[in-house]
């Protein structure tokens, strides 16, 4: 079996944002709506202090609570591990929204779908295009690029890191680069502890 | 070949970025006519198929609402901030005619009349459009703002534009304010990942000197926080720590391969023989010889007797001035601990391996894997050119310039010649981007471009000179006509609002060529579009650090409304004018034409641009490679080769660089001998750093702050602002909230987080909220280059509290007197406006 | 390098901190509130055959937490998918909880009422057993709802069903004492003191529950204790003011003080539990925190 996951490496990553409009490119997300995203975080005190960058993105839980509070069954995991959302059926109920740890799914309303354009009262031949492919009233996350994912292709933001602080490949795979990566580095899953098993790792 | 995009239908095109001055290799995907992703090209290893983000946020230029699709002119004649231009739709005819008949006009009558603002950096050939008609004027300070200092240096130590240190090779970077492979500069996402690559995968030793954590700093194994300004001080310190406290320098590549053993007089020129041949001290004979001298074994140190002269070796002039700057002096003057510098010295220097080898492809080259690495931060201040020196003279003193590990020539695009001057020397080259202007008094251009022989325009004196046209000799020559083309002078020149707001509007005629409208823009009489880098031609390639070869920008889409590339605009301007002799005659000298005739563009023809690149392919690929060829394969850009990165030539490099002194004794004659009244410190030209201090550092003492600006990756070089995504992202970050200042300061000047405070220089006020973070030095409250745009009537610029560069005097104080470099910092007094809501 | 962080609360900004959820906030706590006292008050019913109540208490929790789901969902009509996921989702089970609640209750109220025939026989105490154990899922799922996942420290916390059962009992004793004292038909059998002695009690129970869910969580992780100082903070006012003061201390004191209740009385009380009532929920949901995504990143260089 194949598990899609990803290893974000925290010493190269330099906090660019690439990836973040990456994904706004490749997914056409709407204003406010970020399905991943890098936050920073100053540490230490004068002099000695320094900016940690953190790449976030939806880990994909292998046990993901998201799944288990969805009520409609738009929530799904495929067989390689994919935790997608079916537009047709979420009714935006958002008990997902709360179920997540890492807060990494956003509820896009009609009217935000509608109103929230990226130039004010304008429409861009881009968003005419790429909202289409969004229903209001639902919640939309991160799918991994699964529709990349199917022409063979890595998801967004992994391809254009400049810093090729992504890497994404098959967990089930001891032998894929992201695995072997996760075990050279001891790579770690974020708030583990919750018991979510994410498919998403960190790289220190 | 049909274009592809005849096509409705699916369909990538290779392309090339212009989300900033470089030039990443793109693949543009279209889906039924409209752009739906931009994609770094994976074949290009310029980039390696990776984009900044501002490159990934290329659609939301191109489709900005607010695009100029059609010419435009201006019905309220009343101009400046809070005027509606009352743009009116007009054909190209009505617009082509109307800029040509006021353009010719002031031509005719005095070509220095006219201004031009071109800062369109990938169509680098249409900045010497003015000269084609005999105006050397330069309305903008892009270009000297970063790199006044820089280039030139480059192209007196290099024979290059620029220079960066080995990515694949280094083992320890010290980088002192630049965020090359970090956040911005060259080709910034290609050079993350190879940062990246040496960091993570081999380990390589980064620290940070900046007086802000800054994205490097943040990222590198040390920050080292220094104060504004003093960069070049710290660096003296390593060099004072090398040379007499470890005594551990290239003897060996300073010897053969610089001018360290010439012999210099008490005058402090080279001491020739009658052939005009430098001498060196030769060990053998104990005499001094031709520095060619069969044989002869020079001696690196020492004082001589050459006749009755006494003479040192330049290395020992340079040693003896620089024992005074003990990592002690330097301490004081740079806030970094004396125990710092010697430490880092000392790890600098061993990491170099001085004397070790290394084999690339079969071929053995000097090693030397540690380097001193720079950009504006390093170097923008009030002695550029000897800041810029500094960090050359520790490259040159491990041996490190050049070698393999070290710190490396970057070319400005495939233009590049290492050749021979006198005395065995290679032949600096400062005027990388076209010849300077020659000296005259009164001068011929207002911002005083005759007395820079070898700097890049210094655009800010634009503000000195116009304030007094008669002091500075320029009254005759004030601007009556001028070209605003892809730039924003107003909001990166200094000067105030007022200032501007007077000039602009004693200026008859104002033309833009752009493809939205800024703050500058919209006192433009007639606005003509330009295609965006997505529905353009271009084949280029701008300062690549790791790269050689050239690429394509082809159009992805057709041309938007009635957009016209702005090579063609200016070719009907030229025509209308009378004057399309001229710009072919430049353009043939620019693009190296003359140098191969059977290409040359004919006089008497508009030539498409797609023709001047299918000539330009040709000339310098070959006859197979012609447009048809890139058009098709996009690029053929390869990883630099070792021959042109490690010692691309085998001359000595100037570490007395008396070339420099002898263009300032030239320079001194010019003004002598044409009685120039001006006072001009022509102690700035020397053959080496020094210990002197900028004079920001003496300002009264009510302005106990040194402001800084930054920029990021997001808001790397211009273009950024007004599209959406950038500015969606860039105001969610801590650093681009406010003005950014220590938590030890803001307590000491009581100021809390969110407060509204302003910043006052002696020149100027910016306004802004205090935001309190633990990564800038105290002395020092650094400025993001996001905050304080005040363009009006764009939905997405935020208006802010006034540009940074309003901060920075225009004065020859401010300003390098050999490079024409500005001084990037200023001295400012805090006051609190309000509290925080 | 190792350093103590105090994170912030920051919503809209790339920063590493605490991030409040923002979704569930009016409609959802009136769904809450609804849930609980229609569900409790159907529920009291039962015990006390008073047929208004039950009536009452179905319409709430019915069409009153119906309407304000139906309301908040993003896309109403597919409401219906709502109980695809039983076995995982406390949604899925609550909407059951809510169908079984219209259907038995409903059937419940008509036997009980005498619309239909068979009061006093089996078949009426079948549908009260069913429609009880439907208006108990209604009363307390909300509780798991936010109780399960492992999102929000707050609560994530076996008091919270706890909490919400206990609310619903109180808020549902109330009304019923309310409609009883307020004449409705049927009250006369409503064994008044009774519930009066399990309001007294609730409201110390309640009291209780969150003085031990305050506290436990103010010592338990920082995001938890985010949350409590939130609730000390921006919700000073609602909480302190609303939940505890008028909501348990004024509601206690004068349910304390009056042994025999007067109209007015139990107005007022009425009127002060179901502002604590309401309230407890609303601060609840709005200072839900989750908790820095990767708190091991800080050390990283």
């Amino acid at each position: 079996m194949t598990r899609w996951g990803m290893a974000l490496d925290l010493k190269r990553c330099v906090g660019c944002q690439a990836c973040t409009l990456a994904c706004k490119q490749e997914n056409g997300t709407p204003k406010g709506v970020f399905f991943t995203k890098t936050v920073s975080e100053e540490v230490g005190h004068y002099p000695n202090v320094t900016r940690v960058y953190t790449p976030l993105i939806c880990n994909h839980c292998s046990d993901a609570p998201c799944l288990k509070a969805c009520p409609t069954g738009a929530t799904y995991q495929t067989d390689d591990g994919l935790i997608l959302v079916d537009d047709d059926k979420c009714m935006g109920c958002r008990a997902c929204y709360v179920a997540c740890p890492y807060k990494h799914r956003t509820y896009l309303s009609k009217e935000a779908l509608e109103k929230n354009t990226w130039f004010p009262g304008h429409k861009t031949p881009f968003e005419e295009r790429k909202l289409r492919e969004f229903q209001g009233g639902t919640v939309v996350k991160c799918s991994f690029c699964e529709h990349r994912l199917a022409e063979g292709k890595e998801p967004a933001c992994v391809i254009t890191c400049p810093a090729v602080a992504r890497i994404f490949g098959d967990l089930d795979d001891p032998d894929s680069h992201v695995r072997r990566e996760i075990a050279r580095r001891d790579g770690y899953q974020p708030l583990a502890e919750l018991g979510t098993d994410p498919s998403v790792f960190y790289l220190e | 070949m049909t274009t592809k995009y005849a096509a409705k239908e699916t369909y990538t095109v290779k392309s090339t970025c212009k989300m900033c001055l470089h030039s990443c290799g793109t693949v543009v995907k279209v889906e039924d006519g409209v752009i739906t992703k931009i994609e770094g090209d994976p074949s290009n290893p310029a980039n390696y198929g990776k984009l900044c983000p501002k490159g990934n946020a290329g659609i939301m230029r191109h489709y900005d609402p607010q695009r100029v699709t059609t010419p435009l002119k201006r019905t309220n004649p009343k101009k400046g901030e809070g005027q509606d231009p009352g743009w009116v739709e007009i054909s190209w005819d009505e617009a082509l005619d109307t800029v040509a008949a006021e353009f010719k006009k002031v031509i005719e009558d005095d070509p220095r009349k006219f201004q031009p603002a071109i800062n369109d950096f990938q169509r680098l050939y249409n900045w010497a459009w003015p000269a084609s008609f005999g105006c050397g004027n330069f309305f903008s300070t892009v270009g000297t703002y970063c790199g006044g200092g820089y280039h030139p240096v480059n192209g007196i130590y290099h024979s290059t534009f620029a220079a960066v240190n080995d990515y694949k090779y280094c083992n320890y970077w010290i980088q002192v304010g630049g965020g090359d492979g970090f956040s911005s500069h060259l080709h910034v996402s290609g050079s993350v990942k190879r940062m990246a690559d040496a960091r993570v995968d081999r380990g390589m030793h980064v620290v940070a000197v900046e007086p802000r954590l800054s994205v490097a700093a943040a990222k590198a194994d040390e920050w080292i926080p220094i104060r504004p300004a003093s960069d070049r001080f710290f660096v003296l310190g390593l060099i004072h720590t090398l040379m007499h406290e470890l005594n551990q320098v290239d003897e060996e590549f300073l010897t053969n391969r610089t001018n360290g053993p010439y012999l210099i007089g008490p005058d402090g020129w080279i001491l020739r023989d009658a052939d005009g041949q430098a001498l060196m001290w030769d060990t053998v004979t104990d005499r001094a010889v031709a520095w060619n001298a069969a044989g002869a074994v020079p001696a690196l140190e020492g004082h001589f007797k050459v006749g009755d002269v006494e003479a040192r070796t330049g290395y020992t002039v340079m040693k003896e001035q620089y024992a005074e700057y003990t990592p002690e002096k330097m301490s004081d003057l740079t806030g970094i601990p004396a125990e710092t510098i010697r430490r880092i010295a000392k790890e600098f220097v061993e990491a170099a391996k001085i004397g070790s080898t290394i084999k690339i492809e079969g071929k053995t080259y000097r090693y030397r894997p540690a380097a001193i690495n720079y950009y504006r931060g390093g170097q923008a201040h009030s002695f550029s050119v000897q800041d810029n020196m500094a960090y050359k003279v520790l490259n040159i003193l491990i041996g490190a310039i050049d070698a393999v590990g070290g710190h490396l020539g970057v070319l400005l695009d495939l233009r590049q010649s290492w050749e021979e001057a006198a005395d065995g020397m290679l032949d600096p080259k400062p005027h990388q981007l076209g010849p300077g202007v020659p000296f005259s008094w009164p001068p011929n251009t207002t911002h005083l471009r005759d007395f820079f022989p070898i700097g890049v325009d210094p655009g800010q004196l634009n503000h000195m000179t116009f304030q007094d046209p008669e002091k500075w000799g320029v009254k005759d020559i004030m601007p009556e006509a001028m070209l605003i083309y892809h730039a924003n002078p107003l909001w990166n020149m200094p000067g105030t609002t007022e200032f501007f707001d007077k000039l602009m509007n004693s200026i008859g005629f104002i033309a833009a060529i752009d493809v939205v409208l800024n703050e500058s823009s919209m006192y433009a009489d007639i606005v003509l579009p330009d295609l965006t880098y997505l529905e353009s031609y271009n084949l280029l390639m701008i300062e690549p650090p790791s790269t050689y070869g050239i690429q394509l920008r082809q159009p992805a889409v057709p041309p938007t409304g009635k957009c016209r590339d702005a090579t063609e605009i200016l070719y009907e301007i030229s025509e209308r004018m009378g004057m399309l002799k001229n710009m072919n005659d430049i353009m043939n000298f620019v693009q190296g034409f003359v140098n191969a005739p059977e290409y040359m563009l004919e006089a008497d023809k508009k030539h498409p641009v797609t023709e001047i690149y299918d000539r330009f392919a040709r000339m310098t690929q070959g006859e197979d490679k012609g447009l048809e060829w890139f058009k098709e394969h996009g690029h053929n850009v390869v990883e630099r080769m070792p021959s042109i990165s490690y010692d691309p030539h085998p001359y000595r490099y100037p570490l007395y660089n008396e070339f420099i002194m002898k263009t300032g004794a030239d320079l001194k004659k010019n003004f002598e001998a044409t009685g120039c009244p001006i006072d001009w410190d022509f102690s700035q030209y020397v053959p080496f750093p020094d210990g002197r201090i900028p004079p920001v550092h003496k300002e009264a003492a009510e302005y106990d702050m040194y402001a800084i600006t930054f920029k990021d990756t997001t808001v790397n070089f211009s273009e950024n602002l007004s599209i959406p995504w950038i500015s969606d992202i860039v105001y969610r970050d801590p650093i681009h909230m406010g003005l950014l200042l220590n938590p030890k300061t803001a307590e000491k000047k009581g100021l809390k987080d969110g407060d509204l405070i302003e910043l006052r220089s002696r020149e100027d006020a910016i306004r802004g909220p205090v935001k309190i973070v633990e990564g800038v030095h105290p002395e020092t409250v650094a400025v993001s280059n996001a905050v304080g745009r005040w363009v009006e009537g764009h939905a997405i610029v935020k208006p802010g509290g006034g540009h940074f560069n309003r901060l920075l005097p225009s004065d020859l104080d401010y300003t390098c007197l050999v490079t024409g470099g500005l001084e990037s910092v200023a001295k400012v007094k805090i006051k609190k406006l309000s509290a925080a809501s | 390098m190792k350093a103590a962080v105090a994170y912030g609360l920051d919503n809209d900004n790339f920063v590493m901190g605490y991030r409040s959820q923002t979704e569930w906030r009016w409609l959802i706590t009136t769904a809450f509130f609804l849930g609980g006292l229609g569900g409790g008050t159907f529920m009291v019913s039962l015990f006390t055959g008073f047929t208004v109540a039950a009536i009452v208490g179905w319409c709430l929790a019915v069409v009153g937490k119906g309407a304000a789901h139906f309301l908040y969902l993003g896309n109403p009509l597919r409401f219906w998918r709502a109980i695809m996921r039983p076995q995982s989702s406390w949604i899925s089970r609550g909407i059951l909880g809510m169908v079984g609640l219209a259907v038995f209750g409903f059937i419940y109220i008509l036997i009980h009422g005498g619309v239909l025939p068979g009061t006093g026989t089996a078949a009426e105490t079948v549908f009260a057993v069913l429609a009880g154990i439907s208006a108990a899922v209604v009363m307390v799922y909300d509780g798991f709802v936010i109780a399960t996942p492992p999102s929000i420290p707050l609560w994530h916390s076996a008091l919270m069903p706890v909490m919400v059962a206990a609310y619903s009992l109180l808020g549902g004793s109330t009304l019923t004492l309310l409609l009883a004292e307020a004449g409705a038909r049927g009250s006369e059998n409503v064994a008044t003191g009774n519930l009066h002695n399990l309001e007294i009690g609730l409201i110390v129970f309640n009291f209780l529950v969150l003085v031990v869910l305050l506290s436990v969580s103010w010592n338990a992780s920082g995001t938890a204790r985010e949350s409590v100082s939130l609730i000390l903070s921006r919700y000073g006012l609602l909480f302190f003011g609303g939940v505890v003061v008028v909501g348990l201390v004024v509601t206690g004191i004068l349910a304390a003080s009056f042994n025999e209740l007067s109209v007015g009385a139990i107005i007022a009380i009425a009127i002060c539990e179901l502002i604590g009532d309401f309230l407890v929920w609303f601060v609840l949901l709005n200072v839900g925190v989750y908790q820095p995504i990767n708190p091991r990143a800080r050390f990283a260089r």
